[in-house]
């Protein structure tokens, strides 16, 4: 129940940036009309715009942390409140990926390229908010942000040298070839589960220990 | 009686600064007052009744609840207002009442609105458009709508002109009328201490100096006046003192005034007296 209220007053303080959430789900919307025919890279392109989205309760505690941490709550809360809230962003985004899936490209659906596409964007956010939330539960959003563009780099460069060319290089539908075991979804969704519970204990470990 | 707070032997080190084995309780029904220079530990101490920093010893009890293990139950009791503002800038009152009565199982919204209205704050501002004084009164509001037992104000009068400093006080005095809540404050502003303290807690360079009713500490301290030949037979007596080509000016405990020769003045210690003399101690130079 804690967590839930510390979920909803992230949602409150981020009043400041609720101008660019609407902002990018119409950026969403365009590119919903001009890439229907594209839907796989389109699920991808759903995924990349809540990563902005994830930044804007780090930057809004930075401003108001007396008033999170004067509340009647926990400390345990908060950090389950952050998690909850990218956990329902990333389940937002899988159910949006699955309904423009359904009315663009049934097909995707049919054969499970958007749930691979899906899972590999579920994994790469992980990872993103795996890197981010204990950076900012000890040092603060600054650092965690630099951090967060700093792994997400990583990822990119190691996703260019570990690929081959062909693979990188041609259209996403090769992946797909790739990848067409329906287990491979799933287990990107394990991996990706693991990561962010790992990510949430060290979170509340430095989280307790932070001054202030 | 309960004590509405009982802080026992707090020591929270920092690199370079200790606040080391501070005690104090305060009783319902009264305002206390916590006094120091800048950086003696005054926030430190707010905080650490406020869980938002981890204590290194001691004990914090609120009203029977223990500070870190009853961290819930003890903050819906206390209204807290930080010097600066804590609520979102692009917030409107609004916004404070719907996260307030959220979190708050006593917030009572109606009590809120009547506290918004007879401070005069507008309802379609902006808080970041809010002047000074008005972000210190919606604190206020939103420590005063929550049937809270302890107001936990960390400087709440500073950068407040004297008028509205005056009606924060009459606040502070009406809170405690009913005889089961208190309040604890910290300020640099003496003269609302006298107005309105009943205790005065004074810390030092992070160590307790007194935590006493405010009659007993300006009758324990009197201010001393000399000439340079009597300093000598003074200075072992002195707490702090100024020195100058005229003569000096010191503070000593008012039990050791049948201790002065005659030709040094003994007057009544105010609050600022006490406060700046123990901050100056004796310099070398004086000696």
């Amino acid at each position: 129940m804690g967590a839930l209220k510390s979920m909803l007053l992230d949602l409150k303080a981020c009043k400041v940036y609720w101008k660019n959430i609407i902002l990018v789900l119409f950026v969403l919307g365009l590119f919903v009309i001009n890439m229907s025919k594209s839907v796989d890279a389109l699920f991808l392109v759903i995924f990349l715009l809540f990563l902005p989205l994830w930044q804007y309760p780090f930057a809004a505690y930075d401003k108001c942390s007396l008033l999170y941490l004067s509340l009647p709550q926990k400390k345990s809360d908060i950090v389950l409140g952050r998690y909850l809230l990218a956990v329902l962003g990333i389940v937002f985004a899988f159910i949006l990926s699955a309904c423009i899936g359904l009315i663009c490209d049934p097909q995707s659906v049919k054969n499970g390229d958007m749930f691979l596409i899906a899972s590999v964007s579920t994994l790469f956010i992980a990872v993103l908010i795996s890197v981010q939330a204990p950076i900012f539960f000890k040092f603060g959003y600054m650092k965690s942000r630099i951090f967060a563009f700093l792994s997400l780099g990583i990822i990119a460069g190691l996703i260019g040298f570990a690929l081959p060319e062909a693979v990188v290089g041609k259209d996403i539908s090769s992946v797909m070839e790739m990848a067409k075991s329906p287990l491979i979804p799933v287990i990107l969704l394990i991996i990706s589960a693991i990561i962010v519970v790992v990510s949430y204990c060290i979170s509340l470990a430095v989280f307790e220990k932070r001054e202030g | 009686m309960t004590d509405i707070l009982n802080v026992a032997g707090l020591t929270k080190c920092f690199d370079g600064f200790t606040l080391n084995n501070i005690s104090f309780r305060l009783q319902p029904g009264y305002i206390m007052g916590l006094v120091g220079p800048n950086g003696s530990g005054k926030t430190t101490t707010i905080k650490l009744i406020m869980n938002m920093m981890k204590k290194d010893k001691g004990a914090i009890n609120i009203n029977g609840y223990d500070s870190v293990k009853g961290e819930v139950e003890a903050k819906e009791l206390i209204g807290y207002a930080s010097d600066e503002c804590m609520f979102v800038d692009d917030w409107k009152t609004d916004d404070v009442k719907k996260t307030l009565a959220l979190y708050y199982k006593k917030f009572d919204e109606t009590q809120f609105e009547r506290y918004i209205d007879d401070f005069d704050l507008p309802r379609g501002r902006k808080i970041k458009d809010f002047s000074k004084g008005m972000k210190t009164k919606l604190m206020l509001a939103a420590a005063l709508s929550h049937d809270t037992k302890l107001l936990l104000l960390d400087e709440p009068t500073s950068g407040l002109d004297p008028v509205i400093r005056t009606e924060l006080l009459d606040i502070l005095q009406e809170y405690i009328v009913r005889g089961n809540r208190s309040v604890l404050f910290s300020t640099h502003i003496t003269t609302d201490l006298e107005k309105v303290a009943d205790y005065i807690t004074f810390i030092n360079d992070g160590k307790l100096i007194f935590s006493m009713d405010k009659d007993s500490v300006l009758e324990t301290y009197s201010v001393v006046k000399g000439s340079p030949e009597s300093f000598n037979s003074v200075k072992e007596i002195l707490i702090g003192c100024r020195t100058n080509r005229m003569g000096f000016e010191g503070l000593v405990l008012s039990e050791n005034a049948a201790k002065l020769p005659r030709d040094v003045v003994c007057e009544k210690a105010t609050l600022d007296d006490i406060i700046v003399y123990h901050r100056l101690g004796i310099r070398p130079w004086a000696l």
